[in-house]
Order: structure tokens, then sequence, then C-alpha cells
């Protein structure tokens, strides 16, 4: 049940993201809500059951990106992995270093979708769009972060605390 | 079978995380088309943007009408009521003429291009990656839907909005001019000089670029440029933007220009499908 509503809550805040920049032509500060989910994902769950969630939102904003199919669902798949691995190393606890944590991944996650598109594509001025728009566009992602942390630690928390007053019944 | 699986299930899901979008990409190099499973999920999601835009219309409406004039409601309570219902009612005639005057331009298109079957659609959502320039449109009736097919042109009153990528259950994605994956062949209106746009992708504009110029070509500043009607997608004479820059190296033998395209993307609401062309031979 927590993962049914973890994936239809991280579903429903990528479509209301691409509703919104749609709606109000957002188009260079994007929140990049696919990386702040992939984010929580890593770092607040179980390797299995996060990867199974992370896997199926990877591939809802891949078929809401607009991009040629496979490459988000392969950089965040990506993102996920890595973070999951820093994480044993570095302490991602302060909220400051997620949000940190938020900026380096949206253009971690940029950066990969630049390097697949010189391989398929091969336009060298997709640089530029790199330089002037998909990199600067990492700074907004600690709102993505924000508006996923929030409702996701909710509906863990909400399953956490109903285990506990099982446990003590 | 199933201890297996239990026992093997990291790898397994690390395999498929990694490996199925790698072989999605791969295979898709030569067909950029989705999958039957992809397609249905996209309409699915078409689906749920559309209540979304519906629902976001409705706040924005909410915002506008009632929460922003709440201020005035204390001042004078029957005054803020009265200015609500005339700014309400302003607003609605507003929306409804720019519509009206919106469809009667959309309507010129049709008059000034007889020949041309053009099917209405409404812009439902944009991408979200800043790399691409991709508008999904939904097709209202079974009967538009039938007739609409990947690699169709799509225009505006104002000119060329792009080819329709892909066509799903009852929604279309349309990749813009701007995109970087799209090139159309164009001649200058002036002296006919012959280019490719492409699109450069910009997520701050919109703008293109002429490529395959040879450097005796005249091109300058403020050239209107229309579709050549090569290439099979794009009809003959659909103006598609106008030069904005010329740059010219002090060697090689091309030369580049810079286009502002004429179709002004981010206050697009409705869009034409270029179905067909009455010319017998001449089908796009």
């Amino acid at each position: 049940m927590r993962i049914v509503l973890t994936i239809l809550t991280g579903f429903l805040l990528l479509v209301l993201e691409s509703v919104f920049v749609g709606t109000f032509h957002i188009d260079t500060f994007l929140p990049h809500v696919a990386c702040g989910l992939m984010i929580y994902l890593a770092l607040q769950k179980e390797l299995f059951e996060g990867g199974i969630e992370a896997t199926l939102l990877a591939w809802t904003a891949d078929l809401l990106g607009g991009a040629p199919p496979g490459v988000i669902a392969l950089g965040l798949a990506l993102i996920f992995f890595t973070i999951r691995l820093t994480a044993q190393r570095l302490s991602y606890r302060s909220v400051l270093v997620r949000a940190a944590l938020s900026i380096v991944v949206a253009a971690a996650l940029q950066t990969i979708m630049l390097l697949i598109l010189l391989v398929v594509l091969g336009d060298l001025s997709l640089i530029a769009t790199y330089l002037l728009a998909a990199l600067p566009s990492a700074l907004t992602a600690p709102i993505g972060l924000f508006l996923t942390w929030g409702p996701l630690s909710r509906i863990d928390g909400l399953f956490q605390q109903r285990h506990k007053t099982l446990l003590k019944e | 079978m199933l201890e297996v699986l239990a026992r093997y299930r990291l790898p397994i899901l690390v395999t498929a995380m990694l490996v199925l979008p790698m072989l999605t990409l791969v295979l898709s190099r030569g067909n950029p088309g989705r999958n039957p499973v992809d397609r249905q999920l996209i309409n699915g999601l078409g689906s749920l943007e559309t209540g979304g835009a519906m629902a976001v219309g409705l706040l924005e409406d909410l915002w506008n009408d009632y929460i922003a004039l709440r201020d005035l409601k204390d001042e004078n309570e029957r005054l803020k009521q009265e200015v609500a219902l005339l700014r309400e009612e302003r607003a609605r005639l507003i929306g409804v003429l720019q519509e009206n005057a919106r469809l009667r331009r959309m309507l010129d298109l049709k008059t000034d291009r007889p020949e041309l079957e053009l099917r209405g659609a409404r812009v439902v959502s944009a991408d979200v990656s800043p790399f691409f320039r991709v508008l999904r449109i939904r097709l209202d009736t079974d009967h538009v839907e039938r007739q609409v097919r990947a690699r169709m042109a799509v225009v505006s009153h104002e000119g060329v909005v792009g080819q329709i990528l892909e066509v799903y259950d009852g929604y279309a994605d349309v990749l813009l001019v701007s995109d970087p994956r799209s090139q159309i062949d164009v001649y200058s209106q002036r002296n006919r000089t012959r280019g490719m746009i492409y699109g450069l992708g910009h997520k701050r504009d919109y703008e293109c670029k002429m490529g395959y110029l040879l450097r005796r070509d005249e091109v300058q500043e403020g050239d209107t440029l229309v579709t050549s009607g090569k290439g099979g997608i794009f009809p003959q004479e659909l103006l598609v933007g106008q030069v904005s820059n010329v740059t010219r190296k002090e060697f090689g033998i091309t030369q580049e220009a810079i286009v502002t395209p004429a179709v002004d993307v981010s206050r697009l609401e409705e869009v034409f499908i270029v179905t067909g062309k009455s010319a017998p031979g001449l089908r796009p």
C-alpha cells in the first residue's frame, strides 16, 4: 500500500509539474521534481523498494520529458544509484546539504542527458543550450526536492506510525 | 523459480533499471517512435494532464476573480461586490473577445489557403526538459484522430508551429520548429535564397538557425522565410520566421543566420494540423 501511494504521489507531482510548466511557461527554471523524487527514494527507502518506485517514476518522467525514449529514465536510474552509493560515505541529514545535493543532482542529470544526446544526435549546438539553460535550471532544483520530500515523508510517517501501533496492540 | 527471483532480486532490479532504458535508447535510434505500452501510458498521462490543466485553470480563475480582490472588499463591501462582478464579467468578455479574435485569425488561414485540409487541436502541456521543444495537443474527436499521423505539419494563423512527432489515443506530440531535431527547408521571400532551418533548443527563446547557406547567398536581417514545400511535410509558402542576425566568418564557404520563428509558441492555445492538400499529388 505504501509503495502504491508513494508511486501515485510521485506520478501526480510529475504530471502537475508538466501542467504548470505548460500553463505558466516556466521555461528556464524548472523545479526538477524527478530529481527530488530520486533523492528521496535513494536516501529514505530500502534499496529494493526504492528501486522499484524509482524505476516506475523514472519512466513516467521519461514519458513526460519529450526526449528520445529512455534518455531521462537512464539518467535518473544512474542518479538513483550514485546517491545510494555516496550516501554510505556522506551524510545527507541536513536540509541545506540535501538542497545542495538536489542542485548537483539536477546539474548531473542535465550533463548525463547532454552526453547521451551528443552521442545519439551528434549536434554540438546542444552544448550552448546546456550552458545557457539546462545547467542554470539546476539552481531551482531545491524547490522540486521541497515539493517531493514533504508529501513522501508524510506517507512514510503514516505507515510507520501505523506499524508501531499494530506492534503495541 | 520464485526463490531464485527472491535471491537475485537486487541484481535483477539494478539490471532492469540501467539496461532497459539503455536498450530502449539504442533501439529507438533508428525508429524514434514509442512502443505500444508507452503509447497507452502516454494516453493515460494525457488525460491526467488535461484534468490538471483544467484544475489549474479553475484555480487561476478563482485567484483572479476573487482572492486577488479581497483588499478592496475590506474598503467597501458593496463596491467590492460590484467591482468583482464587473471585473468577472469584463474578464470573461475579454476572454471571449480574445478567443473570438484568435479563432477569426485561424479562420483567415482557412480562407487564405483553401487547398489545405486543416484540423483544429488544443494545446494541453509542454515538455519539462530544457533540451527539447515539444508541445502536447489534444485531438478533440475520433474523426480528427484518425486523420492525424506522425510528420504532419502543424500551423497557426501566425505560421509554422512544427510537425507531429507522435500520435497517441486522443493526443499528439508536436515537435516545435525550435527543437534541435526539427529541420525545415525554406526560401527567403525576398530573393528565393534557399536554406535549412533547424532548432537551437534554447529554453530562453525559440530561436532557430538557418544553415546550408552558401557564402554568396544574399541573406540579410529582416528577410522573411517561408517553407519551400520540399521534404514533403510542410506545404509551400507557409511563414516560418524572420532573419534576426547573419554571421559571416572571415573564411569558409558557408554562412549562418539566426531566425526568430513567426509563431509565439508561449501564447499558443489552438493549432491546426495540415492533414492533406486538395490538389492531387501534392499531399504533405
